[in-house]
Formats: structure tokens, C-alpha cells, sequence
């Protein structure tokens, strides 16, 4: 991994103990820069003591109260300076005599600028050339809450947050063996984010451990702001439409796709961590399906199942219908969307394209809008595109309650980056309807399932376990069996 | 060598043969078989899906003898490279002819019953383009695709015929055994063709990764094939009785009668989407059949490169096989059957049979130097 800092060459040096030459180093790697704070002081035995440390990270009344003072209070430095005794006795003693839950101690002038990024606290003792990362990390962000984009009437109410400490406790807290581990990754050379790999062992398949611990080193970007910048980087299909891992902010959701022998990771500045390998199926599933009563899940399933299909395809099936086989229309019904048709003058794949156009715009615009101007949205929609729209005679009302059933539909994806992609493809296949009929959207669905026949995360086939087919896996997908007949 | 890594179960290799077999015949063998057979016509399956077993038979046994050769490959180990190759030719003079029909009957399928004023360049083009994707793919994914749409395939044509039940007229079976056997037998004809077509299992049989259900998979295969076919003949029968053979495509006539709760009527697009899931991985499986085999013949390590080349020139087969509907009718009506049953019976059943002798040849050679040893 690069790292891109100031001071040519001057990471790969070693501390040399002299503090006005590691003042110096530091000093130059630093330059411009205000929130790094420099602190020399001098104990009244004498013995000099530099203290680095970033201001806004690190805890400050912590670092002077448990390392400062007690250093200035001890003769000479000596006890409470870990860096000048043996490796062994460090190893013994540490824990005890130093006043910080953990210390590290470092030689080189690279690890001491990461840890001093990183929030810890350097401290150098005059003529001891190693450093002391004490961790003083002042605790930022938000506390635990209720993640907005997944919520369950029945289920877990915390969900991750910003900070990749808080996230892999929420982890730890569910899973108490040691067999669930977490991997340390540093990943993008100027944001120098925290990546946890996350898995249980023995549940894993060492194969797939491996192949995604290959993929995150070999990953070489820039920035790590969202999960979406390392989930482009390692998935298998980069130009797919469909979500290759499934992005969650629920520690249940990541607990229980561990149990099922996948991989989660965790990313330090963003709730978002990404499971893999997911199925097509696994994103359709909500966490609820197994939180409730088997009957009522297996029914929502289901429905999810329709209206998945719905989301994809109605739009276009009304515009092949209307336009190409109005014969399979009874008639009565046909009678009535002719009439409401017959003052329109576009056709009905225009219409739909404006209409779902339209659509897809207030729901951006709902998603954008400052809140206090969000209902302003609802409130034209529902006014101009619903009411005005049809008395004008632009759109036809049997189009307005089609696009309206499609946006339902959309929504009852449980995953969002899944019900983006059907929301993408409905346009190709709207113009395959206005052009083929039918035989169009066959095509186009067929397609689709080429795609997706061919997609696969993280070696895992997408639309496993329908295809191939797995016995096991069809019961948590046409089905939803009780857990003491799954496996596992 | 094989010319794609890629391994499919024999599962999914089942059910990429179903609709190799039925997906046209549905729609054929109804009127075709009632013109000889008349009121027994529904009995034509069943004589004619002994060709199918031959044809599985032969693909076996060719697999026991040469494993993991395609049957471009096994001329080769039978006759040589040169008189192998010569072989391989013909084969592969007659895939892209067999691909092009099934085509050209797509396309007239849609143009007389969905899409009358598109072109029917169109048409065809569009599915060849959407199966050649399919095929570049490999192997695996167009496994995967059949085992999805032959699914889809089988629970929309069940749907079909149930819905049907109520408007059926036993009484059309009779007179039972009016034209007398040999009239049954010309009638058998037709299926006899189409179940040949499962002679395909030789040139897929390499792919496989699991060996030890073959058998037993790909005979299901074939039970699911022939009640289909039974079942559709038996519904065209006593829906329609002598009448079937005016239509071209008995079955879109008998979806007609479907009506649910006098509200959903005139489903035919439900047969026609059925029938464009079936087609399509008709004509995958061909394509990638003759797109394979052509590679195989040259020695190209991959088949890749030669898929799109190879579904133009499928197309351009599309048009020279026939021109128009009537020709295609009467291809498919007459002596093509004999043709089609001389390449995917004959040809590979005699293979074997030298291959057998060979064999046979081979050890008792070997048992004699054993002996004088």
C-alpha cells in the first residue's frame, strides 16, 4: 500500500531518539499542518519528552492526565516509559504499569505518522530511539440507531454507525466465540481508511476467504469515502446492473449472513458494510422473513416475488398489450382503457416513457430535497402528474395506475441497490415492448436471465440455488422452513 | 479438447434437450401426424420415440467407447484425420441447414401469429443475436438458462392444458385403429425426426460432471419428452378431430378455446411467450452444437470467435433453406424427415457400429497375441 505524504523519503527513516531531529522529520512530514500538535516539555529530573498527536482525534485530557502527568511525576521517566525497557518485560508488564488500555511500540517514522493519523498519541523519550503509540481515541460520531433504509416491525433497533470501532462491537456483541475473526486492511492511499474483513471460521470456505483477501489487497484507489468505492473495485462483474454484494446497515443481517458461511466488511466512516456472495434470491430477502410467523413470510416472499417481476415488466407488458394484442384485453376492460386512450395523443410507449420518466424524477427529487421542502414534492406529483395530467388529456388514468403499481412494486424490494437495477432495466424492456409486442419483452426477459445466468459473486453462480441447483438452498427460497430443518 | 471449460450437470443437460425436441414439434407434429394417422394419431409418439432411445443409445454408447470425445472428435478416432475430417464435414454442412430451419420457423411462427407487419429480418435476427450472446457465454450459462426457461416452459404449457380439460371431446378418439398400422407408422415418422434430434446428446455428453445419473437423467428426459408430445397430440385430437391438419399450428387454435371466468380470453401470447422460451433454447443449443463442432473441426483451442461468424451464417441458412411458409411446410412435411433421420440416426448409428467392430477387432487381435505369447 502507497502512502502519500509530505517529506521525500523521509517516511522510510527509523527514530533516531534525538528529539530535535525527529522533531524535525515529523515537523516537515506535518508541515501546514494546523491540527497535528507538537509538545516538548521537560520533566523536573530533566529528561526531555516529545509528544505528538492529532488534536481533534485524539483525547487530549486523557493523554495528560494518564501519560503526561505520570511521566512528569516519575523519577527520571524511567517506569512509565515502556520504550526503554525489553521487549519481554514490556510483555508482562505493560498492562499493569502503563495507565493506557493499550500502547504500541514503534521504531519507524512511517508507522509513527499512521498512528498519529490514526488518533493515537506519539510520545519519544530523549536518547530512546522507538516511539510510544498510546491509543487515546476521543470517540466521535453518533450512538447506535434504528437504520432508516432497513427498518422491521420485529428485529434488531440498532444499527451501524460511522465509527468502525462502535460497528465491529455490535458484531462482537452478537457473536460471543472466537471464532468469528476480523481482519485488519488499510485501503486507499490518501484516506488511509480502516477496512475490517469480518467471518466466522470453520463456517468460511478458506477458499473464498482467500480470494477476497487477494482482491482488497490488490484494490489501489485513491479514496475510501463508501462501501460502493471498494464494492466497484472487488467484485467479479464490474459492467453487471445487479448488486453483487449487499450492502446493509443491520448487525443482524451481517451476523446471520455469517452464520450462512459468507464474509462481511466493515468500513471505517461510512454505517454501509457489504456481505458477499450474495444470490439473486438473497437480495430479495428481508431479515423479517425470519423474525416472523413461517406462513406470513412465505406469503410476503412470494408476494415480493411477484412484484418483483411486476417492478420489472408491467409497464412494458401494458405498452405490448395496448399496442401490439389488444385481442387478449377483455373486452369490457378494453372498452374503457380505449376511452380513457382516446383523447391521447401519443402512443402508449411515449406515454409510459413520460409517465415513468416523470415518476423516476419526483422520486429523486423526493431523495434530494431538503426536508422541510419534501412534502412541496408529494403534494405537485400527486396534484400536477396525478389529477391535471389526465382532465389535460396527456396521460391516460389506466397509465397513471400502471406507473403507480410499478412504483409500489419497486418499493417492496427490500434491498434498495436491487430495486435501483429493476428500475434501470424497465426502460430497455419498455422499448423492446413498443417495438416487438410481446415477443420483445421475451427477449429482453430473456436477456436478463442470460445476464444473470452468467453473473457470479464472488464465484458463487447469481442465481444459485435455483441454478445449479441446490435441494438444500430451494427451501429458503421457494420456502421459508423453520430453522430446525435448515442446515446449519 | 474441448473447446470450453465449462461443465454443466447432467440435469441441466436434460433439460436443454426437452425443448431441443419439443419446442418445434409441439407445434408440427399435431397436423403432421393426423394426416397419416388420422384418429390414432396420438399414438405417433410413442413408435416414434424409439428413435429417440436409439438416438440416446447411440450417444452413450459412442461416450463408452471414446469418453470425453465429441462426435467430431470420435470420426476422427475412428477413421483418421483425413477420412475423419471428411466425416466431420458433413456434419458440419448439416447442423447450420438444421439451425437455419428452426429459425425460419421462428420467424414465420411470429409473423403469422404476433408481429404480421414486421420484417422478417427482424425477428429472426433478434433471437439469433440473443441466442449467440447466449452460446458466447459458454456452456455453463446456457444450462443454466434452459433449466430457468424449460421450467418456466413446463408450468405455463401445464397451466395451458388444464385450462383446456372442459372443452375436450373424448369421443374424437374413434374409431379407434381406423387406417390400421402401417398408416400409424407413416405417422411416426415425423416424431421419429424430431426425437432423433437427441443424437445432439453426442456432441454434449463431454461437458458433463457427473457421470454415474446419466443414464437415468437423460431417460427421464425422454419419458417427459413423449408424454408431452402425447398429451399435446391427444388435446389437438379432441379438441379439434379432423381438422387438426388444416392448421399449420393446432396448438395457437386450441389456445383459443381458453377462456377463464368468460373474462381472460384469446391467451395465444401465452403460448407464444412458452413457445419463445422453448425456441430460444432450441436454437442456443443447436448454435452452440455447430459453433462448437466447427471450432472442434478446425482445432481452434476456443470456440469464442467463431459464434457470431457462425450465427450470420446461420442466418443466411434461415433464408436459403426455404423461401417462404410453403416451403418450409412441405420441408418439414415430406422427405425431410428421412433426410433429418439419414444424419441424426443413421450416420451416428453407423459410426458406432464400426466403432464397435473395431473395438471388437482391436481385442480379439489382442487376445490372439495373448494367446500366441
Amino acid at each position: 500500500m502507497r502512502t502519500r505524504t509530505g517529506g521525500k523519503g523521509a517516511t522510510k527513516q527509523a527514530l533516531t531518539g534525538k528529539l530535535s531531529t525527529d522533531a524535525a522529520i515529523l515537523g516537515s512530514v506535518f508541515e501546514d499542518c494546523s491540527d497535528i500538535m507538537f509538545h516538548t516539555f521537560q520533566t523536573m529530573w530533566g529528561t526531555s519528552f516529545l509528544c505528538v498527536c492529532c488534536r481533534g482525534l485524539c483525547d487530549t485530557e486523557r493523554l495528560e492526565r494518564q501519560v503526561l502527568a505520570p511521566l512528569e511525576s516519575d523519577e527520571a521517566g524511567v517506569l512509565n516509559f515502556p520504550a526503554e525497557r525489553s521487549s519481554r518485560y514490556l510483555r508482562n508488564h505493560q498492562l499493569q504499569e502503563a495507565p493506557v488500555a493499550s500502547l504500541e511500540v514503534i521504531q519507524s517514522v512511517e508507522q509513527a505518522i499512521q498512528g498519529i493519523l490514526d488518533g493515537q498519541a506519539l510520545v519519544i523519550k530523549e536518547g530512546v530511539p522507538a516511539g510510544v503509540l498510546y491509543s487515546l481515541h476521543k470517540p466521535v460520531g453518533r450512538s447506535p440507531e434504528e437504520p432508516a433504509a432497513e427498518s422491521t416491525v420485529r428485529g434488531a433497533r440498532d444499527g451501524f454507525t460511522e465509527s468502525l470501532q462502535t460497528n465491529s462491537s455490535l458484531l462482537r456483541m452478537r457473536l460471543k466465540t472466537p471464532a468469528f475473526k476480523q481482519r485488519t486492511l488499510t485501503i486507499g492511499s490518501y484516506t488511509n481508511t480502516k477496512v475490517l474483513l469480518v467471518y466466522i471460521d470453520g463456517v468460511i470456505e478458506s477458499s473464498l476467504l482467500e480470494k477476497v483477501q487477494e482482491r482488497l489487497q490488490r484494490l489501489d484507489i485513491s479514496k475510501v469515502l463508501e462501501s460502493q468505492n471498494i464494492e466497484e473495485g472487488i467484485v467479479d462483474q464490474r459492467f453487471s446492473p445487479f448488486p453483487q454484494m449487499l450492502a446493509t446497515e443491520r448487525p443482524d443481517v451481517v451476523v446471520s449472513n455469517l452464520l450462512e458461511g459468507r464474509f462481511a466488511i466493515l468500513i471505517d466512516g461510512t454505517p454501509f458494510s457489504l456481505i458477499a456472495p450474495v444470490t439473486l434470491f438473497t437480495m430479495l430477502q428481508s431479515p423479517e422473513d425470519y423474525y416472523q410467523n413461517m406462513y406470513m413470510s412465505v406469503f410476503v416472499r412470494w408476494l415480493r416475488y411477484l412484484f418483483f417481476m411486476l417492478s420489472l415488466l408491467l409497464p412494458s407488458a401494458y405498452v405490448a398489450v395496448t399496442t401490439f394484442h389488444q385481442e387478449m384485453i377483455p373486452t369490457v376492460l378494453l372498452l374503457s382503457i380505449a376511452r380513457a386512450r382516446e383523447e391521447i395523443p401519443f402512443p402508449a410507449l411515449i406515454e409510459a416513457l413520460i409517465m415513468e420518466i416523470s415518476f423516476e424524477a419526483l422520486r429523486e427529487a423526493g431523495v434530494r430535497l431538503p426536508r422541510q421542502v419534501g412534502s412541496a414534492v408529494s403534494i405537485v406529483g400527486a396534484l400536477i402528474i396525478g389529477q391535471a395530467a389526465t382532465s389535460a388529456g396527456i396521460v391516460s388514468a389506466p397509465m397513471i395506475i400502471i406507473v403507480a403499481i410499478t412504483g409500489i412494486a419497486s418499493f417492496m424490494i427490500p434491498r434498495y441497490a436491487m430495486s435501483t437495477s429493476t428500475r434501470l432495466l424497465r426502460f430497455p424492456i419498455m422499448l423492446l415492448a413498443g417495438t416487438m409486442g410481446l415477443t420483445g419483452v421475451m427477449l429482453g426477459l430473456i436477456l436478463i436471465v442470460i445476464h444473470l445466468s452468467s453473473l457470479r459473486s464472488f464465484g458463487t453462480p447469481y442465481l444459485a440455488p435455483v441454478t445449479p441447483t441446490s435441494a438444500e438452498g430451494m427451501k429458503d427460497v421457494w420456502w421459508r422452513s423453520p430453522p430446525w430443518r435448515r442446515a446449519r | 479438447m474441448l473447446t470450453d471449460q465449462g461443465k454443466i450437470s447432467s440435469v441441466q443437460l436434460a433439460y436443454m434437450m426437452i425443448p431441443a425436441i419439443l419446442a418445434t414439434s409441439i407445434l408440427s407434429i399435431p397436423s403432421l401426424s393426423v394426416q397419416y394417422a388420422g384418429h390414432d394419431m396420438w399414438m405417433t409418439p410413442l413408435l416414434g420415440s424409439l428413435a429417440g432411445l436409439m438416438s440416446i443409445g447411440v450417444a452413450m454408447g459412442l461416450q463408452r467407447l471414446y469418453p470425453g470425445h465429441t462426435l467430431i472428435q470420435v470420426c476422427n478416432a475412428i477413421f483418421g484425420r483425413y477420412i475423419g475430417s471428411v466425416l466431420g464435414f458433413v456434419f458440419l454442412f448439416y447442423l447450420p441447414h438444421l439451425t437455419g430451419l428452426v429459425i425460419q420457423v421462428y420467424g414465420n411462427f411470429i409473423i403469422s401469429n404476433a408481429l404480421p407487419n414486421t420484417p422478417l429480418i427482424v425477428i429472426m435476427g433478434s433471437m439469433v443475436l440473443v441466442c449467440a450472446i447466449n452460446v458466447r457465454l459458454g456452456i455453463e450459462v446456457v444450462g443454466r438458462t434452459s433449466q430457468v426457461f424449460v421450467t418456466v416452459f413446463f408450468v405455463l404449457l401445464g397451466l395451458t392444458f388444464v385450462l383446456l380439460i372442459r372443452e375436450l371431446d373424448p369421443a374424437e378418439l374413434l374409431p379407434f385403429m381406423e387406417k390400421g398400422f402401417p398408416s400409424i407408422a407413416k405417422g411416426s415418422l415425423a416424431p421419429a425426426a424430431w426425437f432423433s434430434e437427441y443424437i445432439m446428446l453426442a456432441f454434449l455428453l463431454p461437458f458433463i460432471n457427473d457421470h454415474s445419473h446419466t443414464a437415468k437423467t437423460l431417460l427421464g428426459s425422454w419419458l417427459l419428452v413423449v408424454i408431452a408430445m402425447i398429451i399435446t397430440n391427444l388435446f389437438c385430437l379432441l379438441l379439434m378431430g379432423d381438422l387438426t391438419d388444416s392448421f399449420t399450428f393446432p396448438v395457437m387454435i386450441a389456445a383459443r378455446y381458453i377462456t377463464i371466468a368468460d373474462f381472460m380470453q384469446h391467451i395465444e401470447a401465452v403460448i407464444i411467450a412458452i413457445w419463445i422460451f422453448g425456441i430460444f433454447v432450441k436454437i442456443s443449443v443447436f448454435l452452440y452444437v455447430f459453433v462448437s463442432s466447427t471450432a472442434e473441426w478446425i482445432g481452434l483451442k476456443d470456440y469464442r470467435p467463431l459464434v457470431f461468424p457462425a450465427s450470420a451464417l446461420c442466418m443466411g441458412y434461415a433464408y436459403w433453406v426455404t423461401t417462404g411458409r410453403q416451403g418450409a411446410d412441405s420441408l418439414i412435411r415430406a422427405s425431410s424427415n428421412i433426410y433429418t433421420l439419414m444424419f441424426l440416426l443413421v450416420i451416428p448409428a453407423a459410426l458406432y457400429g464400426i466403432a464397435g467392430l473395431k473395438r471388437m477387432w482391436g481385442n480379439i487381435r489382442k487376445g490372439a497375441k495373448g494367446g500366441s505369447a
